[in-house]
């Protein structure tokens, strides 16, 4: 074989392996670029259907004030059709401890996406945490302290407090505040004639605005031993201002019912009763605040004090994600969003089945 | 004399896996990382949050006020923790208004995104501004 031959063979080899090479280069190179258009497109098809559910108030329009209709398209706008305004009762009825609950199914046929798995998070914008610190006992009451902290994500932030102290028929309230480290120690005393399971509520108001609210609540045993976790004796379902109880037990007695907001606070009445059921009405507040409802009594020689926020947050209904893996293929959006001139947070997440696991 | 023919075509293949191969190199240091899922999502985040504060008339009047300070912890809390920001408002005249800066502090290696939101404060006097906010997270 003449050598221009052999040459020609070994110049052709290297084309065809230089060709062979530079497809599997282009094609190593180019995977993510692809990868990242085709996530794209599940990205912006999650924020689609976000704002969607966000700023349209679904069918019926108002499907969330009527507790035994599912909505056959959904949407948590109110009615007043300013851009993120979300409806009171839509937001309560996605909490799970609500007897008026909708379920995650619902929610999916209602949005008619069944190749989009869905998370929705609504919470207030930072949170309030309480701890009881110390506490003395007087001849006639006795005072407890209490550690305030206001915080997002562990960073402080400065708030205007609202505190309330609700034991049996007495209750008080004290004003404070949360300084530039987040934290206020507060002292609530309690008489010791009345004793039981005793609730210290903090309303938090953001200084920066007074929209951006947070609150939470502790319960503690006044004169009594630790108390039993909410929700152990009533279920408390707040809807269209009703409030729905549920007895867990058929001894339960309820005593006394409050209305807490960040200024104000009263009883309400009861206004209907079924077996195993009450009812109370729960007034119309112009206070741009949410609402504590608090029931305490007794079952048999066990005193309770129950207590749920209206709107029922915060609160996480759909698809859990926690698993790192499927977390790494979801696309999360966070929006404000206002219920009753208070502003809230609400995260959404998505995934695409179709996009990630086909 | 002798055949280099063969030799030559050796050479042309050498050339043509040079040629490729720097080519491709250039497309893989060209190619700009693809961020416009999240800048979509920042630029989103930005200005609804700018409606939110504005819904009230807040913002107009904490930028009447020169409530800087306020205003910057208003930012704090409602955005997500890891987003970076600055915030510029500027006057009709397109001058800068806040003397100081309004910054969680945007550091040079991220992705920025800016939102441009006119303003007009509740007063008697009517002040129009323009509000520049400027988002960022880690690339």
């Amino acid at each position: 074989m003449p050598a221009s031959s052999v040459d020609t063979f070994f110049a052709c080899s290297l084309m065809v392996i230089l060709i062979v090479s530079a497809m599997v280069g282009t094609a190593k190179v180019m995977q993510p670029y692809i990868n990242d258009l085709s996530n794209m497109n599940g990205v912006e098809r999650c924020r689609g259907l976000a704002e969607y559910l966000l700023l349209s108030t679904g069918k019926p329009y108002n499907w969330g004030k009527m507790a035994d209709v599912a909505p056959t398209a959904f949407g948590l706008a109110s009615e007043t059709q300013r851009p993120y305004e979300l409806d009171l009762d839509k937001v309560s009825r996605l909490n799970s401890n609500s007897i008026h609950s909708i379920t995650y199914q619902e929610i999916s046929a209602a949005l008619g996406t069944k190749d989009i798995s869905l998370n929705i998070k609504i919470h207030p914008l930072f949170e309030v945490s309480i701890n009881l610190v110390s506490n003395q006992s007087g001849e006639t009451e006795t005072t407890y302290t209490f550690q305030v902290s206001t915080s997002k994500s562990g960073f402080p932030v400065s708030a205007w407090l609202q505190c309330y102290t609700v034991v049996e028929t007495y209750s008080s309230n004290v004003s404070s505040s949360t300084g530039s480290n987040g934290v206020d120690l507060v002292n609530a005393t309690l008489p010791n004639s009345p004793n039981g399971m005793a609730l210290f509520m903090v309303f938090a108001k953001a200084k920066a605005d007074s929209r951006m609210m947070a609150f939470n609540v502790h319960s503690f045993g006044h004169n009594s031993e630790t108390p039993e976790p909410n929700g152990t004796f009533l279920q408390l379902s707040p809807l269209n201002y009703v409030l729905n109880v549920s007895f867990q037990y058929q001894t339960v007695e309820i005593s006394n019912a409050y209305v807490f907001t960040c200024n104000y606070h009263f009883n309400f009445s009861q206004t209907a009763a079924g077996n195993q059921t009450v009812e109370y009405s729960i007034p119309h507040l112009l206070d741009a605040s949410p609402m504590m409802l608090v029931l305490n009594g007794n079952n048999g020689s066990t005193s309770f004090a129950e207590w749920t926020a209206y709107p029922q947050l915060p609160l996480e209904i759909g698809a859990d994600f926690g698993d790192l893996t499927t977390m790494s293929k979801t696309a999360a959006l966070t929006y404000i969003v206002s219920i009753n001139s208070v502003l809230y947070e609400s995260i959404i997440t998505c995934r695409s089945v179709q996009n990630y696991d086909a | 004399m002798p055949n280099n023919r063969g030799q030559m075509r050796i050479v042309e293949a050498f050339l043509s896996i040079l040629l490729l191969f720097s080519a491709l190199t250039m497309t893989t240091l060209i190619s700009p990382a693809s961020n416009s899922g999240k800048d979509n999502d920042l630029t989103t985040m930005g200005m609804q949050l700018l409606i939110s504060m504005d819904n009230d008339g807040q913002l107009g009047r904490l930028v009447d006020e020169g409530n800087w300070t306020t205003l910057a912890d208003a930012l704090n809390t409602l955005l997500p923790v890891g987003v970076s920001y600055n915030f510029t408002v500027y006057n009709e005249n397109l001058q800068p208004v806040n003397n100081v800066s309004i910054s969680n502090g945007i550091m040079p290696n991220q992705n920025v995104v800016s939102i441009q939101y006119p303003c007009a404060s509740a007063t008697l006097q009517g002040s129009y501004y323009l509000l520049r906010l400027q988002l960022a997270t880690a690339r």
